[in-house]
């Protein structure tokens, strides 16, 4: 698409740097920076759906840039008071769970389709935010899914800093749908893997079949617009989905509407996401969201909250007509396939598609 | 006043003409063959001894007609000569021979009538011997006087001085100075021919101009190299790049390694006008900055205004970077050429009609694809690369007093990256050229120039399958008039107008299949017109003053659409309100601006000068680009209702000194700059097919100031300059909401400003054939955005940015060297050949081209990364060679 554009020349540009052998290299650096002064970071949105999984907001601090410390824990903010109201003044209240997360309890469940939604915010010491009015938009279904089994080849930079090539075969997931003849639709995808897999119990009545729901295998944002696509059939390319073991693999694709406003946050996100550094990169951007201090107009206020309808779809792969895989023989681990600890939330009952 | 000492021999009154001459002389001295010939023929000769003292001759003659004989014996001395009376012969310099006549000749010879206290003119051009190519800025002195002048782009030359008797010397680089005595007794023209000197190949000079040219014109802020001198310089992987040598000088900065353009004086890259004989070039660079698209073989001199731009100049407001071509050599067909690692060159010249018609074809071609094809990997090997370029050139000499040159220029690059995605951009462009001169006061020039630049994407990847295509057409025609009414007065005048068509984007889906929608961004289209004025005044020899003003008068025209936005809220897609329509032809919006253009030099004394200029220039087209470096495929866009036309002010102050015998000179020069409404972007601006693409721009003020030092040395041996520059470019972006400011309307510097630089170039002659040639150079980092913290969405890390450019990125620094060995040094070898082994980065410095953040490990951790676009040395190899018939 076009708006892989950039990142295609950036592509370029690295390969260029290769043919020319000029060795250009990337090297790590240890980098802190910025302020200790932390500022709310609000993350989450309200679904037409009645789930509770997906209708919540994460409320965090931010934390200084600190390339040191290898690793990122956000303090979450705790005791907030977190109101939903919409354009007719119902109301919904968020409960408070772990870590600073508030959810949209089933029972409290009230989100109509074309109303505006706004996300009120107290903290304990008294200071409030409000998010921007949020018009829930309707989404178009997923026509369809596919798939294909390809081998990626990326120029990527190794622990030596130096361009190389790397190989890795993966499935590529693309969903199909019909964008509607009016302009200005805007679309989010994310995903959740589930994946079968066997242990070798012997003559054990252990369980050996079994599976990993391991949420969400997207490490990087997936949205577009209809600019482009205007009225028409798409394809989006939404993840890839690892060809590590010959197993099923069950992938669920989610795709969001969005409003205009949401799709640059999670445009420039993106954007972020795929700097490399290289001349083509646009500067760095202020990624400014939808939440503001209703007390200090100063106060920054990082995050979006956004409203969404939503309409899912699934596939299951069969990768084991495509294996072998490069790498490893797949061998069967030994015990019981629940408490082997290989994989994360694993269970043995089994999922819808399976 | 007559000087001319007559040295009579004996003779008999016999009738020499007729007489036939048999003798042979090995290395005799001229004189000694002279006065043999007075008395073998009974003849008298009159000559001046130091015309003919240091001349040797080896001559061979068997019953050769005596006039024949003398006037080979003479040549090598530059005389001529005249029968007054059948015994006597008057020796005559060549150059003056043909206004000599023998009776004045010889009356002034033998009676030394001294000559009335009056001013003269003398005049003529400076050529080439060899290709008859006329000599830009050739140097023409009167010694006595310590009077000069510089030979102007058509090789012409005036010169006003009291009526006398003078040496008159002829400079240019890589030629051999002539040095001739002119008697001065009326105005006259004197057309002066250079030889080559033998070991041209190697001939390093650090300019064309006048020794004292630089402290006694009123220019500042000019730089001319010639290219002898940018082939001198290390060249990146061998390819000699003019506008790399360019950012070797002070003023001039890059954003990095393999970025297109250069920043003048804190300028964008597109405020640079780039000319190549006369054609605007809109992009400069071959693969994506790496190379620049000036065949070395082709170009002639390169001319870079960085201030104190003449008022026939205007289109943009930072700088003129004036690239002129070869003519074709007038005398006899030459093949030249080389091989590099990464393209080679080929050039064929020769007359069409000797001395009066010639031609140049050179072309040039790279082969990257070929050593991508050796890359281990499939989509490596897939991918393909190539750039050419041709350049072709014809002039001829209609009469006396026309001249007609018609050029043309082709350019392509293309590359295609794996097996899906290509870019290809282009340039031709065309110039005729004619030269008229009315008389030695009046000169015109007319130009006509019509150009195309295109450049697109095309992608194969199904099902987003599309050909993206953009272009920029179009035409100029231009008229100037110099007239010269006395050596105190110079008037130049003209009138130019351009029209210019741009196609912004058109998308086409490239299959059936493909889910694209076709999208046709509307065209633009706009004229530019202007006429100017400017008259350089000598009041005294110790003060003069230029002063000149440009008006330029620009339409954007029909058809064409124009969105209103509301005017209380920032410009959004949301907030059009109304659309107005335009039909063909009708002006959508114009501008009108005075550009006036002043400067003043006050002599201090012998050997320095101070100098104060200013100017104001006006720039209607943009280049659209929010990323650290343009890429050839960024859009260009014309003023419209919205985007205003970019206004840059100069005020600079300069002081040069010229030591040594004018072989070292010295400057120092001060500039302000205030720059208007120069084209920023909001953040995450969406600059491709988007046809609301005004609501995302932003107007921008910005400002820079800086010093220039500069020593530099022009000599035998060693030459080459040092130079320290500081400079600072700022911008400011204040608009009325929080939208539409950049770090809440202050000022922040400029994607390329660094403000120390230090440049060292340096060219030492080891021995006749060999000369090893440095460079060095050192500037601060560029500014940079640096996080402020880090936030966790959606699971993902997502880095907060600080304000723009508050911090910069490592220093840069890196040594080049050349080595480059002649084949021969022969004066007039046929076959004339070099090898060239340069290193660039020397010491391997991992010069950071940039600073960025990301998340690693799956998106969760924060991380910076330096990149170093050139992580090594990078060693080079170039043979050149040159065949003439």
């Amino acid at each position: 698409m076009i708006q892989g554009r950039t990142g295609h020349r950036n592509g370029l540009w690295a390969l260029l740097l290769i043919f020319l052998s000029l060795q250009a290299c990337v090297e790590p650096f240890e980098l802190k920076t910025g302020t200790e002064k932390r500022s709310l970071v609000v993350s989450g949105m309200v679904t037409d759906q009645n789930l509770p999984e997906l209708n919540k907001v994460t409320l965090t601090w931010t934390e200084p840039f600190d390339g040191e410390k290898r690793q990122v824990l956000n303090e979450p903010v705790l005791g907030a008071t977190v109101l939903l109201q919409d354009n007719q003044g119902n109301s919904m209240s968020l409960t408070e769970g772990a870590r600073g997360v508030y959810t949209l309890l089933e029972s409290d469940f009230e989100v109509q389709p074309r109303r505006t939604y706004t996300l009120h915010i107290r903290l304990p010491d008294g200071r409030e935010y409000a998010s921007r009015p949020e018009l829930l938009r309707p989404v178009p279904g997923i026509r369809d899914i596919k798939y294909e089994f390809k081998e990626f080849v990326d120029v990527v930079r190794s622990s030596a800093g130096v361009l190389v090539e790397r190989k890795s075969v993966g499935f590529e997931v693309k969903a199909q749908a019909q964008d509607p003849a009016e302009r200005g639709n805007y679309y989010r995808w994310d995903t959740e893997g589930v994946f079968e897999f066997f242990s070798d119990v012997g003559d054990t009545p252990l369980p050996s079949q079994c599976w990993s729901h391991v949420g969400s295998i997207n490490t990087k944002v997936v949205v577009s617009d209809d600019r482009l696509v205007n009225g028409r059939l798409f394809e989006q390319h939404v993840v890839v989905v690892p060809a590590d073991i010959p197993t099923k693999y069950r992938i669920k694709i989610r795709q969001y509407s969005l409003t205009a406003e949401a799709y640059e946050f999670w445009r420039l996100l993106s954007q972020q996401q795929s700097s490399v550094g290289s001349i083509f990169d646009p500067p760095a951007a202020r990624i400014t969201g939808n939440v503001y201090s209703l007390t200090d107009p100063e106060e920054q206020v990082t995050g979006y909250f956004s409203v969404s309808a939503l309409n899912d779809s699934f596939l299951v792969i069969n990768r084991s007509q495509y294996a072998p895989f490069p790498g490893l023989p797949y061998e069967l681990p030994k015990g019981n396939c629940l408490i082997l600890g290989l994989y994360p939330n694993v269970t043995n009952e089994k999922p819808l598609g399976f | 006043m007559l000087l001319l000492l007559l040295l009579p021999g004996k003779g008999w009154a016999q009738n020499a003409d007729q007489r036939p001459i048999t003798a042979n002389y090995q290395n005799r001295p001229l004189q000694e063959v002279l006065r043999e010939l007075q008395q073998q023929h009974s003849i008298r000769i009159f000559y001046l001894p130091e015309w003919v003292e240091p001349v040797r001759v080896t001559q061979n003659f068997n019953q050769t007609p005596f006039a024949t004989a003398l006037r080979q014996l003479l040549e090598k001395a530059q005389l001529s000569f005249v029968f007054y009376d059948a015994q006597t012969v008057v020796l005559v310099p060549l150059s003056a021979a043909s206004v000599f006549q023998p009776d004045t000749a010889l009356a002034a010879a033998a009676a030394g009538i001294a000559t009335p206290d009056r001013t003269v003119t003398l005049s003529g051009h400076v050529r080439s011997a060899k290709t008859g190519e006329p000599f830009v800025g050739a140097t023409v002195l009167l010694e006595e006087l310590k009077k000069g002048t510089v030979a102007d782009e058509k090789g012409y030359y005036t010169l006003t001085a009291p009526a006398g008797e003078y040496t008159l010397r002829v400079r240019a680089v890589g030629m051999t100075e002539d040095k001739r005595r002119v008697r001065l007794q009326q105005s006259r023209t004197m057309d002066v021919e250079l030889f080559e000197v033998s070991n041209q190949l190697r001939e390093v000079a650090v300019s064309a101009k006048a020794p004292d040219h630089n402290v006694e014109s009123l220019e500042m802020g000019v730089a001319r190299l010639n290219i002898a001198e940018v082939r001198k310089m290390p060249a990146f992987l061998g390819e000699v790049d003019v506008i790399r040598s360019v950012l070797m000088l002070p003023g001039v900065t890059t954003v990095g390694e393999g970025a297109s353009g250069f920043n003048v004086r804190g300028g964008s890259i597109d405020q640079n006008l780039v000319l190549q004989d006369q054609a605007p070039l809109f992009s400069s660079s071959h693969l994506f900055g790496f190379f620049s698209v000036f065949n070395p073989d082709m170009v002639r001199d390169v001319t870079l205004y960085r201030g104190g731009i003449p008022a026939r100049y205007g289109g943009r407001i930072s700088s003129v970077l004036d690239v002129e071509l070869k003519e074709g050599n007038k005398k006899a067909p030459i093949v030249s050429g080389g091989i590099g690692l990464l393209s080679s060159r080929l050039m064929v010249e020769g007359p069409i009609v000797k001395d009066k018609a010639s031609f140049v074809l050179g072309g040039r071609g790279a082969y990257p694809g070929l050593a991508l094809r050796y890359m281990p990997d499939k989509s490596v090997r897939d991918s393909d690369g190539y750039f050419y370029d041709v350049n072709a050139k014809v002039s001829y000499v209609l009469s006396e007093k026309d001249q007609l040159t018609a050029s043309g220029y082709l350019s392509r690059d293309g590359f295609r990256f794996g097996a899906d995605t290509t870019y290809t951009w282009g340039t031709a462009t065309g110039t005729v050229r004619w030269n008229h001169t009315f008389s030695n006061k009046l000169l015109s020039t007319v130009t006509a120039v019509a150009g195309d630049y295109d450049y697109g994407v095309s992608a194969e990847t199904k099902p987003s399958d599309y050909t993206l295509d953009s272009e920029i057409k179009y035409k100029m025609l231009q008229a100037d008039f110099s007239y010269e009414p006395s050596v105190q007065h110079k008037i130049n005048l003209g009138a130019s107008s351009a029209w210019h068509n741009f196609n912004p984007g058109v998308l086409r889906p490239s299959s059936e299949q493909s889910s694209l929608l076709p999208i046709s961004m509307a065209r633009e289209r706009s004229l530019e017109t202007a006429v100017y004025l400017d008259h350089a005044y000598t009041f005294s020899p110790r003060v003069s003053v230029a002063y000149g003003l440009r008006y330029s008068s620009y339409f954007n025209l029909g058809p064409g659409e124009v969105y209103l936005y509301n005017p209380e809220v920032p410009r959004r897609e949301s907030t059009i309100i109304d659309t107005l329509r335009y039909a063909n032809g009708k002006v959508i919006q114009q501008y009108n601006y005075l550009e006036p253009r002043a400067s003043l030099r006050v002599s201090l004394g012998q050997n320095s000068s101070l100098k104060l200029g200013y100017n104001r220039m006006v720039q209607y087209i943009h280049l659209i680009s929010n990323t650290t470096a343009a890429s050839p495929v960024d859009i260009w866009k014309t003023s419209n209702a919205y985007l205003k036309p970019q206004v840059g002010d100069q005020l600079a102050l300069g002081f040069f000194k010229n030591m040594q015998d004018n072989t070292v000179e010295l400057s120092a020069e001060a500039y302000y700059k205030k720059l208007h409404n120069l084209v920023e972007y909001k953040d995450g601006a969406q600059l491709l097919l988007n046809s609301t693409l005004d609501a995302d721009l932003l107007p921008g003020d910005g400002k820079a100031y800086g010093l220039e030092l500069m020593l530099r040395r022009s000599g035998k041996r060693l030459t080459g300059w040092a130079s320290y520059t500081y400079s600072r470019s700022l911008r400011r972006v204040d608009g009325p909401t929080a939208e539409e400011k950049i770090n809440n309307g202050d000022y922040f510097p400029a994607n390329f400003d660094k403000p120390h630089d230090l440049t060292l170039v340096l060219n030492q002659q080891l021995s006749r054939l060999i000369s090893l040639a440095a460079n060095f150079t050192y500037s601060t980092g560029r500014p940079i955005t640096y996080p402020e913290s880090v936030a966790v969405i959606d699971g993902l890390l997502m880095v907060n940015y600080s304000d723009r450019n508050q911090h910069r990125i490592p220093d840069y620094h890196r040594l080049d060297l050349a080595l480059t060995i002649d084949g021969t040094n022969k004066r007039n070898a046929n076959w004339v050949s070099s090898w060239v082994f340069s290193v660039y980065n020397v010491y391997g410095r991992q010069n950071p081209y940039s600073v960025f953040f990301k998340a690693s490990y799956g998106g969760t951790v924060p991380q910076a990364y330096r990149l170093s676009v050139v992580g090594s040395a990078v060693p080079a190899i170039t043979y050149n060679f040159k065949l003439t018939k």
